[in-house]
């Protein structure tokens, strides 16, 4: 037979080398010489040796692909990995609106009853019907006979599942329902089946905390995006025994199908005070519905969640996961106390932006935190403040050409307005988010092509609400280098004037009125100040005692002209702000 | 020197595995079909095989199985015939074939196929039947 095994080569893995290098093999002896003819038993016998080993080398570079999360194309494989780096993948997760019920009829003598946890709604989509639910129980108050209350409501359908523990038929608590939203899910072990007391398992999330005794369980992703729960061995957790009854409660939701749900209806509340009628009426669309994490996510997020440690260290780390665990945020920054205005050490602060929202409930500032405050060092302490909002006024010149289209003046306005807006929305309104004035008129160059130049003048806008009752001291913050002599405001009465603001150049600002012919005149001299460099406007005892619209807009020109948002400023163009221009030319 | 006929007959040209995998009787190895009986085996196994049968090589085999199936009219005869020797001539260089016959079986509910080729440098023609029938 074989002369040696140096014959044998077995480097290829495609079937046609492997044949190729069988037959080489076989050149090496004497006994069978018909393994060149495809009739022959020889070929039909490398064929199949061929096709084996061919097999066998796909299905081993198929496991060695699996083993690695680069490389694993299977979600079970991904997930799998991404358990060894300590990582759950997010799952689905209900769309949430904010609603307001207002209840009449009830007794005005009770103090307070209890909107439990549980109280469904409903809205309709494409004729279809998702259930909402409140996700805790709300106290509504008695305030001047008056019972109303701002609730929460998630978007999924509540369902309980129940395992008995049993050591001689082990079962793996895997909840049996894809699309589960996992912040949902509550976990009752019963003592037995004649035994109805029952104990709460909280979520672990720190395994460093655990104790023998303490009531926890773990939550793995497992086969086919389902859920699998997982209990303490005595030693790190508490221990079932045989005849618990495990109880989950959990929701299963449609994941981003209801974002922008904004009709809902009470389907029932479940409240044991009597009342007459309940009413609704929407607060915040629903929105923050996502989902199951992808595998292209996973294998993204699962290096850089080991690489944190699940820590908040680094200003990242505060943005990473905040972003990632709260689907409802188009965009958090974070930076440190030391970087602050007026340097404050041992603090870090977080500002975000809701999407469609511009600023976060105090209720889910407060969720957030308490979602990271244990995983900050000891040492730090997480501050919410708000985003601050710097707007941005341009006035857009467009010279067109007459002769090369059919837009009217009127359309091509509204076309550059358009595009203004659609610049703020793809290039702005996130914190970071610069204004690069180059890009805008680019944008606007490139609109259509009868468009032969633009030119575009912009100011900074700060909007403020003062008392009209109280004098108070104003700060507006532009944080941009401001040209002397270009503060504005809109007007407001002032002792009894109609009266503006505006800027010396020498850094004070006054309040001035115009008289009957058109003169102006200081009603207040250096009622405040303005630092040209940093940004900075403050006016003392400003005391209004009516103003136009819900705001005070102050504008002034920026010295430079692209516009840099700061720490937690963001940049917006409201298209009410936008003026456009239109010249035809004929050219 | 010039080999006697005898001497020749014993060379061997060509030598395959016995598809039957009969061990031989007395060594207990495995059996060797040689020269004629070689080329004889890897013929009746070519057509015999259907395309799409051998793994990554769909083009081997002539189909006749499909055929089966068809009215048995001189058109299906003179498709079958050519199929054969279509199989032969591109997979089986060492024989050249001298006539296929296809026939009607009535008795045994059937077609033969009667195969006369040589064996490249055998002056001797080799005589092959083969029997389609169906098989359940």
């Amino acid at each position: 037979m074989a002369q040696a095994n140096t014959y044998l080569q077995v480097t290829e893995l495609d079937f046609a080398d492997i044949r190729s290098n069988l037959k080489t093999f076989l050149r090496s002896q004497t006994q069978f010489k018909d393994y060149d003819f495809e009739g022959s038993a020889m070929a039909t016998l490398l064929d199949l040796m061929a096709y084996n080993t061919h097999y066998n080398a796909y299905y081993l570079n198929m496991i060695g692909n699996e083993m690695f999360l680069d490389t694993a194309q299977q979600r079970d494989s991904v997930v799998s990995r991404a358990k060894e780096l300590g990582y759950t993948p997010i799952s689905s997760r209900g769309a949430t609106a904010n609603v307001q019920l207002t209840f009449t009829g009830v007794n005005t003598d009770v103090p307070r009853f209890t909107i439990p946890e549980g109280a469904t709604f409903t809205t309709t989509i494409d004729d279809i019907a998702y259930t909402y639910v409140t996700d805790q129980a709300y106290s509504v108050e008695n305030v001047r006979d008056t019972y109303i209350k701002n609730i929460d409501i998630t978007e999924g359908e509540p369902l309980t599942h129940r395992f008995t523990v049993s050591s001689n038929d082990p079962v793996r608590y895997i909840i049996p329902n894809a699309g589960v939203d996992t912040r949902s899910i509550k976990v009752r072990v019963q003592t037995s089946s004649a035994d109805t007391s029952n104990t709460v398992f909280t979520k672990a999330t720190n395994v460093t905390s655990v104790k023998s005794t303490s009531p926890v369980f773990y939550l793995n992703e497992t086969n086919d995006r389902k859920y699998e729960l997982t209990f303490g061995d005595g030693v790190l957790g508490k221990a079932l025994v045989d005849g618990n009854i495990v109880i989950v409660d959990y929701r299963i939701c449609n994941g981003t199908v209801t974002n922008g749900a904004n009709t809902f209806s009470v389907d029932s509340l479940g409240v044991t005070e009597a009342y007459t009628s309940v009413s609704l009426s929407l607060n915040t669309a629903a929105r923050g519905g996502r989902a199951q994490e992808t595998i292209d996510s996973v294998k993204f997020n699962a290096p850089k969640n080991f690489e944190a440690q699940n820590r908040l260290v680094t200003k990242n780390d505060y943005i990473n996961i905040i972003t990632q665990e709260n689907s409802d945020l188009e965009s958090v920054v974070a930076f440190g106390g030391e970087d602050a205005d007026s340097p404050v050490f041992g603090k870090v602060y977080i500002a975000a932006k809701p999407f469609g929202e511009r600023f976060l409930t105090i209720s889910r500032k407060n969720q957030i935190r308490a979602s990271i405050v244990d995983r900050t060092p000891l040492s730090i302490d997480p501050v919410f403040v708000d985003a601050e909002y710097l707007f941005i006024v341009p006035t857009v010149n467009v010279n067109y050409d007459l002769t090369t289209t059919t837009l009217t003046q009127k359309s091509l306005e509204a076309l550059v307005k358009t595009a203004v807006t659609n610049y703020s929305t793809d290039s702005l309104g996130r914190f970071g988010k610069k204004l690069r004035y180059s890009r805008l008129l680019r944008s606007l160059d490139n609109l259509d092509p009868s468009i032969l130049n633009n030119t575009v003048s912009i100011k900074m806008s700060k909007r403020f609400s003062p008392s009209i009752t109280t004098t108070q001291k104003v700060a507006l913050e532009f944080r941009n280098p401001i040209e002397k002599g270009t503060l504005d405001s809109t007007q407001f009465t002032y002792s009894g004037f109609t009266c503006f603001l505006d800027d010396d150049s020498l850094g004070n600002v006054n309040i001035y009125r115009y008289t009957q012919d058109k003169t102006k005149v200081n009603v207040v001299v250096n009622a405040g100040t303005i630092n040209y460099v940093t940004g900075k406007v403050e006016i003392e005892n400003f005391a209004p005692t009516a103003f136009t619209g819900t705001e005070i807009k102050v504008d002034v020109i920026p010295e430079l002209l692209d516009v840099t948002p700061v720490r937690q400023q963001i940049l917006l163009i409201e298209s009410n702000d936008i003026v456009v221009n239109a010249i035809g030319e004929n050219v | 020197m010039a080999l006697s006929k005898e001497a020749r007959r014993n060379v061997e040209y060509y030598s395959d595995i016995d598809l039957a995998f009969i061990p031989h009787p007395v060594t207990g190895k495995l059996s060797r079909k040689t020269n004629r009986n070689a080329v004889r085996q890897s013929v009746k196994s070519l057509v015999l095989t259907n395309f799409y049968e051998r793994p990554f090589q769909p083009n081997i085999g002539c189909n006749v199985r499909a055929m089966l199936f068809e009215l048995f009219t001189p058109a299906t005869k003179q498709k079958l015939e050519n199929a054969v020797r279509e199989v032969i001539y591109n997979y089986e260089p060492r024989a050249e074939v001298i006539e296929v016959i296809a026939e009607q079986r009535d008795d045994l509910n059937a077609l033969t196929l009667s195969l006369a080729f040589y064996v490249i440098n055998d002056p001797e023609p080799v005589v092959l039947d083969v029997i389609l029938e169906r098989v359940r």
